[in-house]
Protein backbone atom coordinates (compact mmCIF):
# COMPACT_ATOMS: atom_id res chain seq x y z
CA UNK A 1 0.00 0.00 0.00
CA UNK A 2 1.19 3.81 -1.07
CA UNK A 3 1.70 5.88 1.87
CA UNK A 4 0.10 9.44 1.68
CA UNK A 5 3.21 10.94 2.19
CA UNK A 6 4.39 8.64 -0.63
CA UNK A 7 2.21 9.84 -3.16
CA UNK A 8 3.33 13.25 -2.15
CA UNK A 9 6.94 12.88 -2.79
CA UNK A 10 6.41 11.23 -5.68
CA UNK A 11 4.56 14.14 -7.25
CA UNK A 12 7.48 16.21 -6.38
CA UNK A 13 9.80 13.98 -7.89
CA UNK A 14 7.83 13.99 -11.25
CA UNK A 15 7.44 18.11 -10.89
CA UNK A 16 11.57 18.09 -10.58
CA UNK A 17 11.35 20.31 -7.17
CA UNK A 18 13.17 17.24 -5.35
CA UNK A 19 16.52 18.41 -3.84
CA UNK A 20 19.23 15.99 -5.26
CA UNK A 21 19.32 14.23 -2.21
CA UNK A 22 16.27 13.23 -1.79
CA UNK A 23 15.72 12.44 -5.62
CA UNK A 24 18.72 9.81 -5.04
CA UNK A 25 17.00 8.65 -1.75
CA UNK A 26 13.70 8.11 -3.89
CA UNK A 27 15.12 6.43 -7.06
CA UNK A 28 17.44 3.92 -4.75
CA UNK A 29 13.83 3.08 -3.20
CA UNK A 30 12.44 1.77 -6.67
CA UNK A 31 14.92 -0.70 -6.90
CA UNK A 32 13.88 -2.13 -3.61
CA UNK A 33 10.51 -1.60 -3.76
CA UNK A 34 8.75 -3.07 -6.72
CA UNK A 35 5.05 -1.29 -5.65
CA UNK A 36 6.68 2.17 -4.91
CA UNK A 37 8.18 1.92 -8.59
CA UNK A 38 5.07 0.70 -10.54
CA UNK A 39 3.35 3.46 -8.84
CA UNK A 40 5.26 5.90 -10.28
CA UNK A 41 4.80 4.22 -13.67
CA UNK A 42 1.25 4.10 -13.18
CA UNK A 43 1.41 8.09 -12.31
CA UNK A 44 3.41 8.88 -15.21
CA UNK A 45 1.02 6.85 -17.45
CA UNK A 46 -1.77 8.89 -15.87
CA UNK A 47 -0.30 12.32 -16.58
CA UNK A 48 0.60 11.61 -19.93
CA UNK A 49 -2.99 10.37 -20.20
CA UNK A 50 -4.50 13.70 -19.29
CA UNK A 51 -2.39 15.58 -21.29
CA UNK A 52 -3.00 13.52 -24.47
CA UNK A 53 -6.83 14.79 -23.61
CA UNK A 54 -5.77 18.33 -23.17
CA UNK A 55 -3.96 18.35 -26.30
CA UNK A 56 -6.70 16.48 -28.01
CA UNK A 57 -9.34 19.38 -26.82
CA UNK A 58 -6.98 22.07 -28.07
CA UNK A 59 -6.34 19.90 -31.32
CA UNK A 60 -10.52 20.09 -32.18
CA UNK A 61 -10.89 23.73 -31.06
CA UNK A 62 -8.22 24.84 -33.62
CA UNK A 63 -9.93 21.99 -36.11
CA UNK A 64 -13.78 23.95 -35.15
CA UNK A 65 -11.87 27.36 -35.88
CA UNK A 66 -10.60 26.16 -39.27
CA UNK A 67 -13.43 24.82 -40.11
CA UNK A 68 -15.10 27.96 -40.07
CA UNK A 69 -13.09 29.86 -42.24
CA UNK A 70 -13.13 30.81 -45.31
CA UNK A 71 -11.41 28.77 -47.55
CA UNK A 72 -7.57 29.81 -48.24
CA UNK A 73 -6.98 30.52 -52.07
CA UNK A 74 -3.57 29.15 -53.45
CA UNK A 75 -2.34 29.81 -56.97
CA UNK A 76 -1.24 26.77 -58.79
CA UNK A 77 0.01 27.09 -61.77
CA UNK A 78 -1.23 30.09 -63.26
CA UNK A 79 -4.63 29.39 -61.65
CA UNK A 80 -6.62 29.70 -58.57
CA UNK A 81 -7.13 26.50 -56.73
CA UNK A 82 -9.39 26.86 -53.21
CA UNK A 83 -9.03 23.72 -50.05
CA UNK A 84 -12.01 21.83 -51.94
CA UNK A 85 -11.30 22.19 -55.51
CA UNK A 86 -8.33 21.10 -54.47
CA UNK A 87 -10.21 17.46 -53.76
CA UNK A 88 -11.99 17.18 -57.02
CA UNK A 89 -9.65 18.48 -59.68
CA UNK A 90 -11.90 18.42 -62.63
CA UNK A 91 -10.74 20.99 -65.70
CA UNK A 92 -14.34 21.57 -67.33
CA UNK A 93 -15.22 22.77 -63.58
CA UNK A 94 -13.38 25.43 -63.76
CA UNK A 95 -13.84 26.44 -67.63
CA UNK A 96 -17.59 26.23 -66.79
CA UNK A 97 -17.42 28.39 -63.84
CA UNK A 98 -15.25 30.67 -65.51
CA UNK A 99 -17.59 31.24 -68.10
CA UNK A 100 -20.64 31.84 -65.37
CA UNK A 101 -18.10 33.89 -63.90
CA UNK A 102 -17.43 35.79 -66.95
CA UNK A 103 -21.37 35.89 -68.40
CA UNK A 104 -22.59 37.20 -64.74
CA UNK A 105 -19.83 39.87 -64.42
CA UNK A 106 -20.91 41.15 -68.26
CA UNK A 107 -24.88 40.94 -66.55
CA UNK A 108 -24.16 42.85 -63.56
CA UNK A 109 -21.95 45.33 -65.50
CA UNK A 110 -24.68 45.92 -67.90
CA UNK A 111 -27.59 46.32 -65.42
CA UNK A 112 -26.36 47.23 -62.32
CA UNK A 113 -26.05 50.87 -60.97
CA UNK A 114 -23.12 51.61 -58.87
CA UNK A 115 -23.01 50.30 -55.46
CA UNK A 116 -24.26 52.76 -53.07
CA UNK A 117 -22.19 52.69 -49.75
CA UNK A 118 -25.25 50.16 -48.11
CA UNK A 119 -24.89 47.90 -50.97
CA UNK A 120 -21.02 47.41 -50.01
CA UNK A 121 -21.76 46.74 -47.01
CA UNK A 122 -24.25 44.43 -47.28
CA UNK A 123 -21.24 42.57 -49.49
CA UNK A 124 -18.55 42.64 -47.44
CA UNK A 125 -20.20 42.61 -43.74
CA UNK A 126 -20.86 39.30 -42.02
CA UNK A 127 -20.44 38.66 -38.47
CA UNK A 128 -17.53 37.67 -36.80
CA UNK A 129 -17.72 33.57 -36.65
CA UNK A 130 -17.68 32.01 -33.40
CA UNK A 131 -14.62 31.02 -32.32
CA UNK A 132 -14.58 30.11 -29.02
CA UNK A 133 -16.45 27.10 -27.61
CA UNK A 134 -18.73 27.23 -24.77
CA UNK A 135 -16.51 24.82 -22.62
CA UNK A 136 -13.90 27.70 -22.18
CA UNK A 137 -15.97 30.43 -22.28
CA UNK A 138 -15.70 30.51 -17.94
CA UNK A 139 -18.97 30.40 -15.81
CA UNK A 140 -20.42 33.65 -17.67
CA UNK A 141 -23.67 31.82 -18.10
CA UNK A 142 -25.36 35.01 -19.16
CA UNK A 143 -22.47 35.21 -22.47
CA UNK A 144 -22.71 31.80 -22.97
CA UNK A 145 -26.63 32.03 -23.85
CA UNK A 146 -26.12 35.45 -25.82
CA UNK A 147 -23.47 33.48 -28.03
CA UNK A 148 -25.97 30.53 -28.58
CA UNK A 149 -28.48 33.15 -29.91
CA UNK A 150 -25.55 34.93 -32.20
CA UNK A 151 -24.79 31.39 -33.57
CA UNK A 152 -28.83 31.06 -34.28
CA UNK A 153 -29.08 34.63 -35.52
CA UNK A 154 -31.37 35.92 -33.37
CA UNK A 155 -29.64 38.96 -32.36
CA UNK A 156 -31.90 41.10 -30.52
CA UNK A 157 -32.09 38.40 -28.18
CA UNK A 158 -28.17 37.99 -28.06
CA UNK A 159 -27.76 42.38 -27.35
CA UNK A 160 -30.61 41.76 -24.68
CA UNK A 161 -28.18 38.96 -22.84
CA UNK A 162 -24.65 40.07 -23.73
CA UNK A 163 -25.90 44.05 -22.33
CA UNK A 164 -27.21 42.26 -18.83
CA UNK A 165 -23.96 40.68 -18.30
CA UNK A 166 -22.12 43.99 -15.66
CA UNK A 167 -18.07 42.91 -16.97
CA UNK A 168 -17.89 41.54 -20.47
CA UNK A 169 -13.98 40.84 -21.22
CA UNK A 170 -12.45 42.41 -24.33
CA UNK A 171 -13.28 39.76 -26.65
CA UNK A 172 -17.36 39.96 -25.76
CA UNK A 173 -17.51 43.46 -26.30
CA UNK A 174 -16.09 42.45 -29.91
CA UNK A 175 -19.04 39.90 -30.46
CA UNK A 176 -21.27 42.47 -28.84
CA UNK A 177 -20.50 45.45 -31.62
CA UNK A 178 -20.65 42.81 -34.46
CA UNK A 179 -24.24 41.72 -32.83
CA UNK A 180 -25.44 45.61 -33.04
CA UNK A 181 -23.61 45.40 -36.55
CA UNK A 182 -25.53 42.62 -37.27
CA UNK A 183 -29.01 43.80 -35.76
CA UNK A 184 -28.56 47.01 -37.88
CA UNK A 185 -28.12 49.61 -34.39
CA UNK A 186 -24.87 50.14 -36.50
CA UNK A 187 -23.97 53.36 -34.11
CA UNK A 188 -24.00 51.03 -31.32
CA UNK A 189 -21.68 48.98 -32.84
CA UNK A 190 -19.47 51.69 -33.81
CA UNK A 191 -19.14 52.90 -30.22
CA UNK A 192 -18.10 49.14 -28.38
CA UNK A 193 -15.23 48.74 -31.51
CA UNK A 194 -14.58 52.17 -30.68
CA UNK A 195 -13.75 51.54 -27.24
CA UNK A 196 -11.92 48.44 -28.04
CA UNK A 197 -9.28 50.19 -29.84
CA UNK A 198 -6.03 49.66 -28.44
CA UNK A 199 -7.33 47.52 -26.32
CA UNK A 200 -7.15 43.77 -27.79
CA UNK A 201 -3.64 43.87 -29.71
CA UNK A 202 -4.54 40.55 -31.60
CA UNK A 203 -8.01 41.47 -32.94
CA UNK A 204 -6.67 44.94 -33.81
CA UNK A 205 -7.31 44.31 -37.50
CA UNK A 206 -10.64 42.52 -36.84
CA UNK A 207 -11.13 45.73 -34.85
CA UNK A 208 -10.34 48.22 -37.83
CA UNK A 209 -12.24 45.72 -40.05
CA UNK A 210 -15.83 46.10 -38.66
CA UNK A 211 -15.20 49.49 -37.94
CA UNK A 212 -14.48 50.41 -41.54
CA UNK A 213 -17.98 48.27 -42.80
CA UNK A 214 -20.20 50.19 -40.43
CA UNK A 215 -18.55 53.54 -41.27
CA UNK A 216 -19.39 52.82 -44.58
CA UNK A 217 -22.60 51.97 -43.96
CA UNK A 218 -22.92 55.39 -42.20
CA UNK A 219 -21.72 56.73 -45.43
CA UNK A 220 -18.78 58.29 -42.98
CA UNK A 221 -16.09 57.82 -45.80
CA UNK A 222 -12.94 59.71 -44.64
CA UNK A 223 -13.16 57.48 -41.55
CA UNK A 224 -13.79 54.31 -43.46
CA UNK A 225 -10.40 55.03 -45.70
CA UNK A 226 -8.69 56.09 -42.19
CA UNK A 227 -9.63 52.21 -40.84
CA UNK A 228 -8.70 50.38 -44.24
CA UNK A 229 -5.77 52.08 -44.96
CA UNK A 230 -4.49 51.16 -41.12
CA UNK A 231 -5.68 47.54 -41.94
CA UNK A 232 -3.54 47.80 -45.24
CA UNK A 233 -0.64 48.80 -43.42
CA UNK A 234 0.38 45.87 -41.86
CA UNK A 235 0.61 42.18 -43.10
CA UNK A 236 -2.82 40.25 -42.73
CA UNK A 237 -5.78 38.31 -43.75
CA UNK A 238 -7.75 41.41 -44.20
CA UNK A 239 -5.37 43.27 -46.39
CA UNK A 240 -7.09 42.04 -49.17
CA UNK A 241 -10.28 42.86 -48.94
CA UNK A 242 -9.49 46.28 -47.55
CA UNK A 243 -7.63 47.10 -50.79
CA UNK A 244 -10.52 45.94 -52.35
CA UNK A 245 -13.36 47.84 -50.68
CA UNK A 246 -10.93 51.11 -50.65
CA UNK A 247 -11.02 51.14 -54.62
CA UNK A 248 -14.33 50.81 -54.52
CA UNK A 249 -14.72 53.58 -52.53
CA UNK A 250 -12.39 55.82 -53.76
CA UNK B 1 5.79 43.97 -24.04
CA UNK B 2 3.25 43.25 -26.52
CA UNK B 3 4.44 40.20 -26.64
CA UNK B 4 4.17 39.54 -22.71
CA UNK B 5 0.84 40.79 -22.74
CA UNK B 6 -0.22 37.85 -25.44
CA UNK B 7 1.52 35.36 -23.22
CA UNK B 8 0.00 36.61 -20.50
CA UNK B 9 -3.80 36.77 -21.78
CA UNK B 10 -3.36 33.07 -23.46
CA UNK B 11 -2.63 31.71 -20.04
CA UNK B 12 -5.42 33.80 -18.84
CA UNK B 13 -7.88 33.42 -21.58
CA UNK B 14 -6.28 30.47 -22.97
CA UNK B 15 -8.70 29.14 -25.84
CA UNK B 16 -10.43 32.78 -27.27
CA UNK B 17 -6.69 34.52 -27.65
CA UNK B 18 -5.43 31.59 -29.35
CA UNK B 19 -8.20 31.37 -32.08
CA UNK B 20 -7.02 35.03 -32.44
CA UNK B 21 -3.53 34.45 -33.10
CA UNK B 22 -4.66 30.99 -35.17
CA UNK B 23 -6.79 33.34 -37.52
CA UNK B 24 -4.28 36.36 -37.73
CA UNK B 25 -1.76 34.43 -39.59
CA UNK B 26 -3.46 31.52 -40.80
CA UNK B 27 -3.42 32.82 -44.73
CA UNK B 28 0.34 33.71 -44.84
CA UNK B 29 1.59 30.72 -42.98
CA UNK B 30 0.01 28.08 -45.25
CA UNK B 31 1.01 29.95 -48.35
CA UNK B 32 4.46 30.20 -46.75
CA UNK B 33 4.24 26.52 -46.01
CA UNK B 34 2.81 25.68 -49.56
CA UNK B 35 5.60 27.86 -51.55
CA UNK B 36 8.69 26.57 -49.64
CA UNK B 37 7.75 23.47 -48.83
CA UNK B 38 5.32 22.14 -51.84
CA UNK B 39 2.63 20.26 -50.09
CA UNK B 40 -1.06 20.44 -50.49
CA UNK B 41 -3.55 22.98 -48.68
CA UNK B 42 -4.54 19.80 -46.44
CA UNK B 43 -0.56 19.57 -45.20
CA UNK B 44 0.49 22.83 -44.93
CA UNK B 45 -3.00 23.16 -42.63
CA UNK B 46 -2.10 20.57 -40.27
CA UNK B 47 1.56 21.91 -40.11
CA UNK B 48 0.03 24.97 -38.73
CA UNK B 49 -2.13 23.82 -36.26
CA UNK B 50 0.64 21.67 -35.10
CA UNK B 51 2.76 24.91 -35.23
CA UNK B 52 -0.21 26.89 -32.63
CA UNK B 53 -0.52 23.66 -30.33
CA UNK B 54 3.75 23.51 -29.93
CA UNK B 55 3.10 27.65 -28.91
CA UNK B 56 0.65 26.89 -26.68
CA UNK B 57 1.98 24.03 -24.98
CA UNK B 58 5.15 26.26 -24.57
CA UNK B 59 3.31 28.78 -23.24
CA UNK B 60 1.54 26.62 -20.91
CA UNK B 61 4.89 24.85 -19.65
CA UNK B 62 6.84 28.21 -19.30
CA UNK B 63 9.31 27.41 -21.56
CA UNK B 64 8.81 30.90 -23.03
CA UNK B 65 8.53 33.56 -20.92
CA UNK B 66 8.73 36.07 -23.47
CA UNK B 67 9.31 36.55 -26.95
CA UNK B 68 12.24 38.71 -28.07
CA UNK B 69 11.54 38.71 -31.47
CA UNK B 70 7.38 39.22 -33.03
CA UNK B 71 5.62 36.02 -32.84
CA UNK B 72 5.07 35.43 -36.47
CA UNK B 73 8.79 34.76 -36.90
CA UNK B 74 8.34 32.83 -33.43
CA UNK B 75 5.81 30.99 -34.77
CA UNK B 76 7.49 30.86 -38.49
CA UNK B 77 10.50 29.43 -36.66
CA UNK B 78 8.79 26.82 -35.26
CA UNK B 79 7.09 26.04 -38.27
CA UNK B 80 9.83 25.50 -40.40
CA UNK B 81 10.77 22.58 -38.23
CA UNK B 82 7.34 21.03 -38.43
CA UNK B 83 7.57 21.09 -42.18
CA UNK B 84 10.50 19.68 -42.26
CA UNK B 85 9.27 17.19 -40.21
CA UNK B 86 6.35 16.50 -42.39
CA UNK B 87 8.49 16.16 -45.36
CA UNK B 88 10.91 13.66 -43.91
CA UNK B 89 8.13 11.46 -43.32
CA UNK B 90 6.87 11.38 -46.34
CA UNK B 91 9.97 11.15 -47.86
CA UNK B 92 10.48 8.11 -45.62
CA UNK B 93 6.36 6.83 -46.45
CA UNK B 94 8.45 6.68 -50.02
CA UNK B 95 11.53 5.44 -49.37
CA UNK B 96 11.20 2.49 -47.55
CA UNK B 97 10.76 -1.03 -48.78
CA UNK B 98 9.37 -4.48 -46.95
CA UNK B 99 12.25 -4.65 -45.03
CA UNK B 100 12.61 -1.10 -44.00
CA UNK B 101 8.93 -1.35 -43.11
CA UNK B 102 10.16 -4.83 -41.11
CA UNK B 103 12.32 -2.93 -39.00
CA UNK B 104 10.17 -0.05 -38.23
CA UNK B 105 7.72 -2.40 -37.15
CA UNK B 106 9.62 -3.61 -34.77
CA UNK B 107 10.98 -0.44 -33.18
CA UNK B 108 7.24 0.84 -33.31
CA UNK B 109 5.90 -2.57 -31.24
CA UNK B 110 8.13 -1.63 -28.21
CA UNK B 111 6.40 1.85 -28.17
CA UNK B 112 2.95 0.09 -29.00
CA UNK B 113 2.34 -1.01 -25.75
CA UNK B 114 2.79 1.73 -23.93
CA UNK B 115 0.58 3.89 -26.36
CA UNK B 116 -2.03 1.56 -26.06
CA UNK B 117 -2.11 2.30 -22.13
CA UNK B 118 -2.18 5.64 -22.55
CA UNK B 119 -5.00 6.11 -25.01
CA UNK B 120 -7.14 3.93 -22.60
CA UNK B 121 -5.83 6.20 -19.86
CA UNK B 122 -7.61 8.97 -22.17
CA UNK B 123 -11.09 7.15 -22.36
CA UNK B 124 -10.93 6.58 -18.67
CA UNK B 125 -10.26 10.09 -18.41
CA UNK B 126 -13.45 11.23 -20.31
CA UNK B 127 -15.46 8.78 -18.00
CA UNK B 128 -14.84 10.95 -14.90
CA UNK B 129 -16.69 13.86 -13.97
CA UNK B 130 -16.89 17.47 -14.90
CA UNK B 131 -15.52 18.63 -11.80
CA UNK B 132 -12.44 16.02 -11.84
CA UNK B 133 -11.49 16.81 -15.59
CA UNK B 134 -11.72 20.40 -14.92
CA UNK B 135 -9.09 20.29 -11.81
CA UNK B 136 -6.73 17.67 -13.59
CA UNK B 137 -6.53 18.94 -16.73
CA UNK B 138 -6.05 22.80 -15.08
CA UNK B 139 -2.87 21.20 -13.52
CA UNK B 140 -1.23 19.17 -15.68
CA UNK B 141 -1.98 20.27 -18.98
CA UNK B 142 -2.62 23.73 -18.30
CA UNK B 143 0.20 23.27 -15.61
CA UNK B 144 -1.47 26.01 -13.04
CA UNK B 145 -0.73 25.59 -9.60
CA UNK B 146 -2.52 24.53 -6.47
CA UNK B 147 -2.94 27.84 -5.40
CA UNK B 148 -4.44 28.93 -9.17
CA UNK B 149 -6.34 26.10 -8.58
CA UNK B 150 -8.14 26.70 -5.55
CA UNK B 151 -9.10 30.42 -6.57
CA UNK B 152 -10.45 29.33 -10.48
CA UNK B 153 -12.91 26.65 -9.07
CA UNK B 154 -13.27 27.66 -5.90
CA UNK B 155 -12.51 25.34 -3.15
CA UNK B 156 -12.34 26.36 0.27
CA UNK B 157 -8.05 26.61 0.46
CA UNK B 158 -5.51 24.70 -0.79
CA UNK B 159 -5.65 21.59 1.21
CA UNK B 160 -9.07 21.03 0.07
CA UNK B 161 -8.00 21.47 -3.99
CA UNK B 162 -4.81 19.26 -3.06
CA UNK B 163 -7.08 16.27 -1.14
CA UNK B 164 -9.62 16.67 -4.28
CA UNK B 165 -6.69 16.24 -6.90
CA UNK B 166 -5.68 13.24 -4.90
CA UNK B 167 -8.81 11.77 -5.39
CA UNK B 168 -9.46 12.76 -8.73
CA UNK B 169 -6.22 10.74 -9.56
CA UNK B 170 -7.04 7.88 -7.47
CA UNK B 171 -10.50 7.75 -9.60
CA UNK B 172 -8.84 7.75 -12.87
CA UNK B 173 -6.04 5.32 -12.05
CA UNK B 174 -9.04 2.53 -10.92
CA UNK B 175 -10.59 3.46 -13.73
CA UNK B 176 -7.35 3.22 -16.66
CA UNK B 177 -5.54 -0.03 -14.45
CA UNK B 178 -8.31 -1.83 -11.71
CA UNK B 179 -11.63 -1.63 -14.29
CA UNK B 180 -10.88 -4.81 -15.47
CA UNK B 181 -10.42 -6.90 -12.70
CA UNK B 182 -13.32 -5.00 -11.24
CA UNK B 183 -15.70 -6.57 -14.23
CA UNK B 184 -13.92 -9.83 -13.78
Amino acid sequence: MIQDKDHILLDNYIEGVLSFDEREKLENRFKDEPELDLFYQEQLALIQGIQRAGKNEMSQLLKKVESELPPIYVADKGRVITLEEEKKPKQWIYIAGSIAAVFILVLFVLFSSPSSTKELYAVYFEPYPNIVSSEQRGSKEMVKDAMHFYDLGDYATAIDLFEKEEALSQLERFYLANTYLANNQTEDGINTLKRLKGELPVIENQISWYLALAYIKMDLIPEAEKELKMIIESDNSYQKKANKILNEID
Amino acid sequence: MLNRKIIAEIRKNQSEVLSEIYIEYREEFIHWVIKNYHCSIDDATDVYQNVILVFYENVLSRKVEEIRYDLKTYLFTIGKNKAMEMKRKSYRMVGKGDMGEYHEQEANNENAEKEDKIVEIEKSFKRLGIGCRKLLNLFYYQRKSIREITELLGYKNEATAKNQKYKCMQKLRELSFYSNYVKG
